[in-house]
Protein backbone atom coordinates (compact mmCIF):
# COMPACT_ATOMS: atom_id res chain seq x y z
CA UNK A 1 0.00 0.00 0.00
CA UNK A 2 2.61 1.98 1.08
CA UNK A 3 4.77 1.50 -2.48
CA UNK A 4 1.63 2.15 -4.13
CA UNK A 5 0.99 5.64 -2.84
CA UNK A 6 4.78 6.43 -3.70
CA UNK A 7 4.58 5.32 -7.23
CA UNK A 8 1.12 7.50 -7.32
CA UNK A 9 3.59 10.40 -5.96
CA UNK A 10 5.72 9.92 -8.64
CA UNK A 11 3.83 9.90 -11.41
CA UNK A 12 1.97 12.94 -9.98
CA UNK A 13 5.22 14.49 -9.51
CA UNK A 14 6.26 13.99 -13.14
CA UNK A 15 2.98 15.56 -14.52
CA UNK A 16 3.92 18.84 -12.14
CA UNK A 17 7.63 18.63 -13.65
CA UNK A 18 5.72 18.41 -17.14
CA UNK A 19 3.36 21.32 -16.86
CA UNK A 20 5.81 23.63 -15.44
CA UNK A 21 7.82 23.78 -18.34
CA UNK A 22 5.61 26.12 -20.08
CA UNK A 23 6.10 28.88 -17.03
CA UNK A 24 3.83 31.33 -18.75
CA UNK A 25 0.85 29.70 -19.50
CA UNK A 26 1.11 27.17 -15.97
CA UNK A 27 0.76 31.13 -14.11
CA UNK A 28 -1.43 31.95 -16.42
CA UNK A 29 -3.76 29.03 -16.06
CA UNK A 30 -3.61 29.40 -12.01
CA UNK A 31 -4.26 33.15 -12.19
CA UNK A 32 -7.27 32.34 -14.75
CA UNK A 33 -8.86 29.75 -12.83
CA UNK A 34 -9.07 31.61 -9.69
CA UNK A 35 -10.59 34.89 -11.63
CA UNK A 36 -12.89 32.51 -13.83
CA UNK A 37 -14.09 31.37 -10.35
CA UNK A 38 -14.39 34.60 -8.50
CA UNK A 39 -16.95 35.40 -11.41
CA UNK A 40 -19.30 32.81 -10.13
CA UNK A 41 -19.08 35.02 -6.52
CA UNK A 42 -20.31 37.71 -8.15
CA UNK A 43 -23.63 36.05 -8.75
CA UNK A 44 -24.38 35.64 -5.31
CA UNK A 45 -23.16 39.05 -4.92
CA UNK A 46 -25.82 40.18 -7.57
CA UNK A 47 -28.59 38.11 -5.83
CA UNK A 48 -27.77 39.78 -2.14
CA UNK A 49 -27.99 42.91 -3.83
CA UNK A 50 -31.52 42.60 -4.10
CA UNK A 51 -32.59 40.85 -0.54
CA UNK A 52 -31.52 40.39 2.61
CA UNK A 53 -31.65 36.59 2.63
CA UNK A 54 -32.25 33.85 0.21
CA UNK A 55 -34.54 31.16 1.43
CA UNK A 56 -33.63 32.20 4.90
CA UNK A 57 -29.70 32.19 4.59
CA UNK A 58 -28.02 35.52 4.85
CA UNK A 59 -25.17 36.46 2.31
CA UNK A 60 -22.24 35.29 4.91
CA UNK A 61 -24.48 31.51 5.15
CA UNK A 62 -24.71 31.22 1.62
CA UNK A 63 -20.99 32.25 1.23
CA UNK A 64 -20.29 30.02 3.74
CA UNK A 65 -22.14 27.19 1.91
CA UNK A 66 -20.29 28.80 -1.71
CA UNK A 67 -16.93 28.35 -0.03
CA UNK A 68 -17.16 25.03 1.40
CA UNK A 69 -18.09 24.17 -1.94
CA UNK A 70 -15.51 25.40 -3.98
CA UNK A 71 -12.89 24.39 -1.79
CA UNK A 72 -13.61 20.63 -1.86
CA UNK A 73 -15.33 20.70 -5.47
CA UNK A 74 -11.74 22.29 -6.87
CA UNK A 75 -9.64 19.96 -4.93
CA UNK A 76 -12.01 17.22 -6.68
CA UNK A 77 -11.45 18.65 -9.91
CA UNK A 78 -7.28 18.60 -9.50
CA UNK A 79 -7.11 14.98 -8.28
CA UNK A 80 -9.59 13.45 -10.52
CA UNK A 81 -9.68 15.77 -13.80
CA UNK A 82 -7.82 13.48 -15.60
CA UNK A 83 -10.94 11.49 -15.84
CA UNK A 84 -12.00 14.28 -18.72
CA UNK A 85 -9.58 12.52 -21.00
CA UNK A 86 -10.65 8.07 -19.88
CA UNK A 87 -12.84 9.20 -23.87
CA UNK A 88 -9.62 10.29 -25.20
CA UNK A 89 -7.43 7.13 -23.53
CA UNK A 90 -9.72 4.97 -24.79
CA UNK A 91 -10.52 5.64 -28.62
CA UNK A 92 -6.41 6.14 -28.48
CA UNK A 93 -6.09 2.32 -27.43
CA UNK A 94 -4.15 4.31 -24.70
CA UNK A 95 -5.75 2.04 -22.06
CA UNK A 96 -4.87 -1.03 -22.86
CA UNK A 97 -1.57 -0.18 -21.68
CA UNK A 98 -2.56 0.96 -18.69
CA UNK A 99 -4.31 -2.24 -18.03
CA UNK A 100 -1.56 -4.32 -18.73
CA UNK A 101 0.92 -2.69 -15.74
CA UNK A 102 0.68 -3.96 -12.78
CA UNK A 103 -0.71 -0.67 -11.05
CA UNK A 104 -4.47 0.08 -10.25
CA UNK A 105 -5.85 1.36 -13.56
CA UNK A 106 -7.79 4.23 -11.53
CA UNK A 107 -4.50 5.42 -10.44
CA UNK A 108 -2.45 5.43 -13.38
CA UNK A 109 -5.71 7.14 -15.21
CA UNK A 110 -5.78 9.71 -12.72
CA UNK A 111 -1.98 10.78 -13.16
CA UNK A 112 -2.35 11.31 -16.76
CA UNK A 113 -2.92 15.00 -16.13
CA UNK A 114 -3.22 16.69 -12.67
CA UNK A 115 -5.22 19.83 -13.38
CA UNK A 116 -2.68 22.04 -10.83
CA UNK A 117 -4.61 24.79 -12.34
CA UNK A 118 -7.40 24.19 -9.91
CA UNK A 119 -5.46 25.75 -6.84
CA UNK A 120 -6.19 28.62 -7.88
CA UNK A 121 -10.18 27.71 -7.75
CA UNK A 122 -9.58 26.39 -4.46
CA UNK A 123 -7.99 29.69 -3.32
CA UNK A 124 -10.79 31.39 -4.21
CA UNK A 125 -13.09 29.42 -2.58
CA UNK A 126 -10.67 29.65 0.19
CA UNK A 127 -10.75 33.88 0.01
CA UNK A 128 -15.02 33.59 0.34
CA UNK A 129 -14.88 31.14 2.94
CA UNK A 130 -13.03 33.38 5.24
CA UNK A 131 -15.03 36.21 4.22
CA UNK A 132 -18.13 33.93 5.36
CA UNK A 133 -16.83 33.36 8.62
CA UNK A 134 -16.03 37.19 9.19
CA UNK A 135 -19.71 37.26 8.76
CA UNK A 136 -21.43 34.37 10.73
CA UNK A 137 -21.55 33.91 13.99
CA UNK A 138 -20.34 30.32 14.96
CA UNK A 139 -20.15 29.17 18.82
CA UNK A 140 -17.55 26.68 18.39
CA UNK A 141 -17.35 23.96 20.69
CA UNK A 142 -15.79 20.25 20.19
CA UNK A 143 -18.20 18.65 18.47
CA UNK A 144 -18.55 21.94 16.21
CA UNK A 145 -15.28 22.01 15.06
CA UNK A 146 -15.36 18.09 14.29
CA UNK A 147 -18.47 18.82 12.58
CA UNK A 148 -16.81 21.59 10.22
CA UNK A 149 -13.19 19.11 9.90
CA UNK A 150 -15.31 15.87 8.57
CA UNK A 151 -17.81 18.05 6.06
CA UNK A 152 -14.57 19.42 4.82
CA UNK A 153 -12.84 16.14 4.37
CA UNK A 154 -15.96 14.26 3.84
CA UNK A 155 -17.21 16.82 1.12
CA UNK A 156 -14.02 16.30 -0.59
CA UNK A 157 -14.23 12.73 -1.20
CA UNK A 158 -17.87 12.82 -1.83
CA UNK A 159 -17.21 14.90 -5.08
CA UNK A 160 -14.06 12.59 -5.64
CA UNK A 161 -16.36 9.51 -5.58
CA UNK A 162 -18.98 11.03 -8.17
CA UNK A 163 -16.02 11.98 -10.53
CA UNK A 164 -14.84 8.17 -10.49
CA UNK A 165 -18.88 7.18 -10.68
CA UNK A 166 -20.02 9.18 -13.43
CA UNK A 167 -16.98 9.35 -15.59
CA UNK A 168 -17.05 5.67 -15.99
CA UNK A 169 -20.05 5.79 -18.20
CA UNK A 170 -17.42 6.69 -21.01
CA UNK A 171 -16.96 2.73 -20.45
CA UNK A 172 -19.92 1.69 -21.93
CA UNK A 173 -20.32 5.39 -24.22
CA UNK A 174 -17.82 7.39 -25.17
CA UNK A 175 -20.24 10.36 -26.61
CA UNK A 176 -22.34 10.56 -23.56
CA UNK A 177 -19.43 11.47 -20.75
CA UNK A 178 -21.20 15.51 -21.01
CA UNK A 179 -23.66 13.93 -18.71
CA UNK A 180 -21.12 13.71 -16.37
CA UNK A 181 -20.92 17.20 -15.68
CA UNK A 182 -24.43 17.44 -15.12
CA UNK A 183 -23.57 16.21 -11.41
CA UNK A 184 -19.78 17.04 -11.18
CA UNK A 185 -19.92 21.01 -12.06
CA UNK A 186 -23.80 20.96 -11.86
CA UNK A 187 -23.32 19.43 -8.38
CA UNK A 188 -20.35 22.52 -7.51
CA UNK A 189 -23.19 24.99 -8.69
CA UNK A 190 -26.03 23.32 -6.70
CA UNK A 191 -24.41 22.65 -3.45
CA UNK A 192 -23.45 26.84 -3.40
CA UNK A 193 -27.25 27.77 -2.20
CA UNK A 194 -29.05 26.24 0.80
CA UNK A 195 -30.78 22.97 -0.82
CA UNK A 196 -33.84 23.56 0.43
CA UNK A 197 -34.50 26.06 -2.15
CA UNK A 198 -34.68 23.68 -4.42
CA UNK A 199 -37.50 21.49 -6.21
CA UNK A 200 -38.52 18.37 -4.77
CA UNK A 201 -37.68 15.70 -7.38
CA UNK A 202 -34.45 17.40 -8.26
CA UNK A 203 -33.17 17.39 -4.69
CA UNK A 204 -34.19 13.65 -4.56
CA UNK A 205 -32.10 12.87 -7.62
CA UNK A 206 -29.06 15.12 -6.82
CA UNK A 207 -28.82 14.99 -3.07
CA UNK A 208 -29.66 11.78 -2.13
CA UNK A 209 -29.43 9.34 -4.90
CA UNK A 210 -26.15 11.53 -5.93
CA UNK A 211 -25.08 11.91 -2.37
CA UNK A 212 -24.63 15.74 -3.06
CA UNK A 213 -26.99 16.86 -0.05
CA UNK A 214 -23.79 15.49 2.38
CA UNK A 215 -21.38 17.48 0.80
CA UNK A 216 -22.00 20.88 2.83
CA UNK A 217 -25.58 21.68 3.18
CA UNK A 218 -26.18 19.51 6.01
CA UNK A 219 -23.18 19.49 8.29
CA UNK A 220 -23.46 23.28 7.61
CA UNK A 221 -26.88 23.10 9.39
CA UNK A 222 -25.62 21.67 12.62
CA UNK A 223 -21.77 24.11 12.42
CA UNK A 224 -24.04 27.32 11.49
CA UNK A 225 -27.13 26.07 13.68
CA UNK A 226 -29.72 26.93 11.37
CA UNK A 227 -33.19 25.04 10.80
CA UNK A 228 -34.07 23.38 7.91
CA UNK A 229 -37.68 22.23 6.70
CA UNK A 230 -36.20 19.15 5.02
CA UNK A 231 -34.36 16.18 6.41
CA UNK A 232 -34.09 14.49 10.03
CA UNK A 233 -31.58 16.53 12.71
CA UNK A 234 -29.57 12.86 12.38
CA UNK A 235 -28.49 13.84 8.99
CA UNK A 236 -26.38 16.59 10.17
CA UNK A 237 -23.82 14.01 11.18
CA UNK A 238 -23.81 10.79 8.91
CA UNK A 239 -21.20 12.86 6.31
CA UNK A 240 -18.28 10.44 6.95
CA UNK A 241 -20.63 8.08 6.47
CA UNK A 242 -21.88 8.96 3.51
CA UNK A 243 -18.65 9.60 2.18
CA UNK A 244 -17.30 5.94 2.67
CA UNK A 245 -20.35 4.32 1.31
CA UNK A 246 -20.35 6.81 -1.83
CA UNK A 247 -16.06 5.53 -2.22
CA UNK A 248 -17.47 2.15 -2.04
CA UNK A 249 -20.11 2.33 -4.29
CA UNK A 250 -17.69 4.54 -6.87
CA UNK A 251 -15.29 1.45 -6.50
CA UNK A 252 -17.87 -0.89 -7.78
CA UNK A 253 -18.99 1.05 -10.54
CA UNK A 254 -15.28 1.52 -11.61
CA UNK A 255 -14.43 -2.45 -11.61
CA UNK A 256 -17.67 -3.57 -13.19
CA UNK A 257 -16.63 -0.68 -15.97
CA UNK A 258 -12.95 -1.79 -16.37
CA UNK A 259 -14.50 -5.78 -16.62
CA UNK A 260 -17.15 -4.57 -19.10
CA UNK A 261 -14.43 -3.18 -21.18
CA UNK A 262 -13.52 -4.60 -24.61
CA UNK A 263 -10.67 -2.97 -26.30
CA UNK A 264 -11.23 -1.17 -29.57
CA UNK A 265 -8.41 -3.09 -31.22
CA UNK A 266 -6.74 -0.42 -32.51
CA UNK B 1 -18.64 32.59 -53.90
CA UNK B 2 -21.65 33.14 -51.90
CA UNK B 3 -22.43 29.27 -52.87
CA UNK B 4 -18.84 28.14 -51.43
CA UNK B 5 -20.02 29.71 -48.17
CA UNK B 6 -23.61 27.91 -48.50
CA UNK B 7 -22.10 24.70 -48.61
CA UNK B 8 -19.74 25.19 -45.96
CA UNK B 9 -22.10 26.42 -43.77
CA UNK B 10 -24.31 23.08 -44.40
CA UNK B 11 -21.22 21.15 -43.71
CA UNK B 12 -20.61 22.66 -40.29
CA UNK B 13 -24.61 21.98 -40.23
CA UNK B 14 -24.11 18.08 -40.77
CA UNK B 15 -20.78 18.01 -39.04
CA UNK B 16 -21.93 18.01 -35.89
CA UNK B 17 -25.15 16.15 -36.83
CA UNK B 18 -23.06 12.60 -36.74
CA UNK B 19 -22.80 12.81 -32.71
CA UNK B 20 -26.10 11.52 -31.35
CA UNK B 21 -25.01 10.25 -28.03
CA UNK B 22 -22.95 13.50 -27.39
CA UNK B 23 -26.50 15.18 -28.68
CA UNK B 24 -28.53 13.59 -26.15
CA UNK B 25 -25.93 13.57 -22.97
CA UNK B 26 -25.62 17.29 -23.78
CA UNK B 27 -29.24 17.92 -23.68
CA UNK B 28 -29.55 16.28 -20.53
CA UNK B 29 -26.33 18.41 -18.91
CA UNK B 30 -28.17 22.04 -20.57
CA UNK B 31 -31.76 20.54 -18.94
CA UNK B 32 -30.25 20.15 -15.35
CA UNK B 33 -28.09 23.08 -15.50
CA UNK B 34 -31.15 25.22 -15.80
CA UNK B 35 -33.38 23.54 -13.51
CA UNK B 36 -31.13 23.85 -10.54
CA UNK B 37 -30.58 28.20 -11.82
CA UNK B 38 -34.73 28.04 -12.30
CA UNK B 39 -34.85 27.50 -8.44
CA UNK B 40 -31.95 30.13 -7.42
CA UNK B 41 -34.25 32.17 -9.39
CA UNK B 42 -37.72 30.82 -7.88
CA UNK B 43 -36.17 31.62 -4.60
CA UNK B 44 -34.72 35.07 -5.04
CA UNK B 45 -38.14 36.11 -6.77
CA UNK B 46 -39.54 35.09 -3.24
CA UNK B 47 -38.08 37.82 -1.66
CA UNK B 48 -37.13 40.61 -4.43
CA UNK B 49 -39.43 42.84 -5.95
CA UNK B 50 -38.97 42.75 -9.36
CA UNK B 51 -35.49 43.29 -9.92
CA UNK B 52 -34.25 45.10 -13.23
CA UNK B 53 -38.26 45.13 -14.56
CA UNK B 54 -38.28 41.36 -14.43
CA UNK B 55 -41.20 39.46 -12.92
CA UNK B 56 -40.57 35.48 -12.43
CA UNK B 57 -41.64 34.28 -15.48
CA UNK B 58 -39.06 36.39 -17.39
CA UNK B 59 -36.28 34.95 -15.32
CA UNK B 60 -36.97 31.65 -15.48
CA UNK B 61 -37.29 32.74 -19.41
CA UNK B 62 -34.43 33.93 -19.65
CA UNK B 63 -32.86 30.95 -17.55
CA UNK B 64 -34.14 28.51 -20.25
CA UNK B 65 -33.02 30.80 -23.06
CA UNK B 66 -29.61 31.37 -22.25
CA UNK B 67 -29.20 27.64 -21.81
CA UNK B 68 -30.72 26.94 -25.13
CA UNK B 69 -28.30 29.92 -26.30
CA UNK B 70 -25.15 28.25 -24.92
CA UNK B 71 -23.64 25.63 -27.25
CA UNK B 72 -24.97 27.71 -30.16
CA UNK B 73 -22.53 30.50 -28.75
CA UNK B 74 -20.23 28.15 -28.10
CA UNK B 75 -18.56 30.30 -25.43
CA UNK B 76 -16.34 27.61 -24.14
CA UNK B 77 -13.24 25.63 -25.83
CA UNK B 78 -13.43 26.29 -29.39
CA UNK B 79 -9.74 25.62 -30.36
CA UNK B 80 -10.15 24.76 -33.77
CA UNK B 81 -8.32 27.38 -35.58
CA UNK B 82 -5.45 27.21 -32.88
CA UNK B 83 -5.00 23.64 -33.71
CA UNK B 84 -4.19 24.15 -37.21
CA UNK B 85 -1.72 26.89 -36.30
CA UNK B 86 -0.03 24.61 -34.24
CA UNK B 87 0.30 21.40 -36.24
CA UNK B 88 0.97 23.86 -39.40
CA UNK B 89 -2.16 23.39 -41.49
CA UNK B 90 -3.24 26.87 -41.22
CA UNK B 91 -0.51 27.48 -43.83
CA UNK B 92 -2.23 25.62 -46.19
CA UNK B 93 -5.75 26.44 -45.10
CA UNK B 94 -4.29 30.78 -46.11
CA UNK B 95 -3.34 29.02 -49.85
CA UNK B 96 -7.47 28.26 -50.64
CA UNK B 97 -9.17 30.58 -52.87
CA UNK B 98 -11.57 31.77 -50.66
CA UNK B 99 -11.70 34.58 -47.75
CA UNK B 100 -10.16 32.69 -44.63
CA UNK B 101 -12.54 34.35 -42.12
CA UNK B 102 -15.89 34.20 -44.05
CA UNK B 103 -15.19 29.96 -44.71
CA UNK B 104 -14.69 29.87 -41.03
CA UNK B 105 -17.62 32.27 -40.16
CA UNK B 106 -19.52 29.78 -42.48
CA UNK B 107 -18.53 27.02 -41.17
CA UNK B 108 -19.61 28.24 -37.74
CA UNK B 109 -22.94 29.71 -38.60
CA UNK B 110 -23.84 26.17 -39.79
CA UNK B 111 -22.41 24.88 -36.52
CA UNK B 112 -24.48 27.25 -34.63
CA UNK B 113 -27.84 26.56 -36.86
CA UNK B 114 -27.54 22.76 -35.64
CA UNK B 115 -26.83 23.34 -31.98
CA UNK B 116 -29.87 25.84 -32.00
CA UNK B 117 -31.98 23.22 -33.34
CA UNK B 118 -30.52 19.83 -31.37
CA UNK B 119 -29.31 21.45 -28.16
CA UNK B 120 -31.26 24.36 -28.08
CA UNK B 121 -35.17 23.77 -28.59
CA UNK B 122 -35.11 20.71 -26.17
CA UNK B 123 -33.64 21.95 -23.04
CA UNK B 124 -36.26 25.02 -23.64
CA UNK B 125 -39.49 23.05 -24.54
CA UNK B 126 -38.84 20.97 -21.13
CA UNK B 127 -38.35 24.02 -19.55
CA UNK B 128 -41.37 25.82 -20.66
CA UNK B 129 -43.64 22.33 -20.05
CA UNK B 130 -42.38 22.76 -16.31
CA UNK B 131 -42.18 26.01 -15.72
CA UNK B 132 -44.61 27.70 -18.22
CA UNK B 133 -42.16 30.41 -19.99
CA UNK B 134 -43.22 33.02 -21.39
CA UNK B 135 -43.28 33.33 -25.21
CA UNK B 136 -43.56 36.40 -27.55
CA UNK B 137 -46.75 37.79 -28.22
CA UNK B 138 -46.18 38.99 -31.35
CA UNK B 139 -45.49 36.39 -34.31
CA UNK B 140 -42.73 38.77 -35.98
CA UNK B 141 -40.73 38.80 -32.68
CA UNK B 142 -39.61 35.25 -33.42
CA UNK B 143 -38.16 36.36 -36.66
CA UNK B 144 -36.33 39.39 -34.75
CA UNK B 145 -35.29 36.69 -32.51
CA UNK B 146 -33.81 34.59 -34.81
CA UNK B 147 -31.93 37.51 -36.39
CA UNK B 148 -30.47 38.89 -33.24
CA UNK B 149 -29.24 35.96 -32.10
CA UNK B 150 -27.68 35.13 -35.55
CA UNK B 151 -25.61 38.38 -35.10
CA UNK B 152 -25.15 37.15 -31.40
CA UNK B 153 -23.51 33.94 -32.54
CA UNK B 154 -21.29 36.41 -35.42
CA UNK B 155 -20.48 38.40 -32.44
CA UNK B 156 -19.20 35.04 -30.57
CA UNK B 157 -17.05 33.73 -33.21
CA UNK B 158 -15.63 37.23 -34.36
CA UNK B 159 -14.00 37.19 -30.58
CA UNK B 160 -13.60 33.22 -30.79
CA UNK B 161 -11.35 33.96 -33.91
CA UNK B 162 -9.26 36.39 -32.46
CA UNK B 163 -8.76 34.39 -29.40
CA UNK B 164 -8.05 31.32 -31.65
CA UNK B 165 -5.32 34.00 -33.55
CA UNK B 166 -3.29 34.35 -30.71
CA UNK B 167 -1.87 30.84 -30.74
CA UNK B 168 0.56 32.41 -33.30
CA UNK B 169 2.19 34.29 -30.02
CA UNK B 170 1.67 31.95 -27.50
CA UNK B 171 2.18 28.58 -26.95
CA UNK B 172 -0.80 27.61 -25.21
CA UNK B 173 -4.05 28.70 -26.05
CA UNK B 174 -5.78 27.40 -23.24
CA UNK B 175 -5.03 29.62 -20.56
CA UNK B 176 -5.73 32.68 -22.38
CA UNK B 177 -9.57 31.01 -23.93
CA UNK B 178 -10.07 30.19 -19.91
CA UNK B 179 -9.76 33.33 -18.94
CA UNK B 180 -11.58 35.06 -21.69
CA UNK B 181 -14.48 32.27 -21.68
CA UNK B 182 -15.20 33.43 -18.10
CA UNK B 183 -15.19 37.19 -18.73
CA UNK B 184 -17.60 36.47 -21.37
CA UNK B 185 -19.94 34.07 -20.02
CA UNK B 186 -20.29 37.26 -17.24
CA UNK B 187 -19.98 40.21 -19.08
CA UNK B 188 -22.35 38.92 -22.14
CA UNK B 189 -25.32 38.39 -19.07
CA UNK B 190 -24.83 34.29 -19.00
CA UNK B 191 -24.52 33.85 -15.56
CA UNK B 192 -27.00 36.78 -14.35
CA UNK B 193 -29.18 39.12 -16.15
CA UNK B 194 -27.08 42.16 -16.62
CA UNK B 195 -30.68 44.50 -15.30
CA UNK B 196 -29.47 42.79 -12.03
CA UNK B 197 -26.17 44.81 -11.52
CA UNK B 198 -26.38 47.57 -9.80
CA UNK B 199 -26.73 50.95 -11.96
CA UNK B 200 -23.02 51.62 -12.47
CA UNK B 201 -22.05 48.48 -13.33
CA UNK B 202 -25.06 47.73 -15.81
CA UNK B 203 -23.74 50.83 -17.75
CA UNK B 204 -20.29 50.64 -17.92
CA UNK B 205 -21.31 46.44 -18.85
CA UNK B 206 -23.99 47.40 -21.80
CA UNK B 207 -21.26 49.63 -23.28
CA UNK B 208 -19.24 46.50 -23.81
CA UNK B 209 -19.43 44.03 -27.11
CA UNK B 210 -20.35 41.05 -24.81
CA UNK B 211 -24.25 42.10 -24.13
CA UNK B 212 -24.62 41.55 -28.05
CA UNK B 213 -23.82 37.79 -27.71
CA UNK B 214 -26.69 37.20 -24.89
CA UNK B 215 -28.62 39.81 -23.52
CA UNK B 216 -29.65 41.44 -26.50
CA UNK B 217 -31.16 38.38 -27.98
CA UNK B 218 -32.79 37.64 -24.66
CA UNK B 219 -34.43 41.13 -24.38
CA UNK B 220 -35.94 40.65 -28.43
CA UNK B 221 -37.39 37.33 -27.16
CA UNK B 222 -39.19 38.75 -24.02
CA UNK B 223 -39.88 41.69 -26.04
CA UNK B 224 -38.30 44.14 -23.42
CA UNK B 225 -36.71 46.25 -26.24
CA UNK B 226 -39.76 47.23 -28.98
CA UNK B 227 -39.77 49.71 -31.30
CA UNK B 228 -37.04 52.15 -32.26
CA UNK B 229 -35.15 50.66 -29.39
CA UNK B 230 -35.80 47.36 -30.80
CA UNK B 231 -33.74 48.64 -33.91
CA UNK B 232 -31.19 50.36 -32.12
CA UNK B 233 -30.78 46.99 -30.48
CA UNK B 234 -30.22 45.13 -33.96
CA UNK B 235 -27.94 48.40 -34.86
CA UNK B 236 -25.39 47.63 -31.55
CA UNK B 237 -25.27 43.97 -32.32
CA UNK B 238 -24.42 44.57 -36.51
CA UNK B 239 -22.32 47.25 -35.78
CA UNK B 240 -20.49 45.04 -33.08
CA UNK B 241 -19.82 42.42 -35.43
CA UNK B 242 -18.72 44.66 -38.17
CA UNK B 243 -15.98 46.05 -35.36
CA UNK B 244 -15.01 42.67 -33.97
CA UNK B 245 -14.37 41.18 -37.28
CA UNK B 246 -12.55 43.55 -38.98
CA UNK B 247 -10.14 43.80 -35.34
CA UNK B 248 -9.79 39.59 -36.50
CA UNK B 249 -8.79 40.08 -39.98
CA UNK B 250 -6.44 43.12 -38.79
CA UNK B 251 -4.87 40.32 -36.50
CA UNK B 252 -4.87 37.65 -38.91
CA UNK B 253 -2.93 40.03 -41.36
CA UNK B 254 -0.63 40.86 -38.29
CA UNK B 255 -0.35 36.76 -38.00
CA UNK B 256 0.35 35.99 -41.17
CA UNK B 257 3.09 38.34 -42.01
CA UNK B 258 5.34 36.76 -39.38
CA UNK B 259 4.33 33.29 -40.40
CA UNK B 260 7.18 31.11 -41.95
CA UNK B 261 6.70 27.81 -43.73
CA UNK B 262 9.29 24.99 -42.98
CA UNK B 263 9.60 22.89 -45.39
CA UNK B 264 7.36 22.54 -48.85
Amino acid sequence: MASRAAIYGRLAGSRLRAQYQYRFSFVLQIVGAFALSFLDFIEVLVIFHHLPALGGWSLGEVAFLYGSSYVVFRFADMTMGALDRLPVLIRMGTLDQVLTRPLGSLWQVLTTDIGVRHVGGMVQGGIVFWFALTRVHIHWTALRVAVFVSMLIGGAVIFCAIWVATNAIAFWTMDAREVANSVTYGGNYLTNYPLHIFGVWLRRLLAYVIPLAFVNYFPSLYVLDKRSPIGSPVLRFVSPLVAAGAVVAAGAIWKTAVRHYRSSGS
Amino acid sequence: MLRLYWEVARRGFRRYATYRGATFAGVFTNTVFGFIRAYVFIAMFAVAKRPGGYDLADVLTYTFLTQALLMPLYIWGWTEIADTVYTGQIATDLYRPFDYQSYWLSQDLGRAAYHMVMRGVPPFVIGALVFGLRLPTHPLTWVVFLLSAALGVTVSFALRFMANLSAFWIVDVRGINSLAAAVWTLLSGFIIPIAFFPTTARTIIRSLPFVSMLEFPVDVFLERVQGMHLVSTLAAQAAWAVVLLGAGRIMLRAATSKLVVQGG
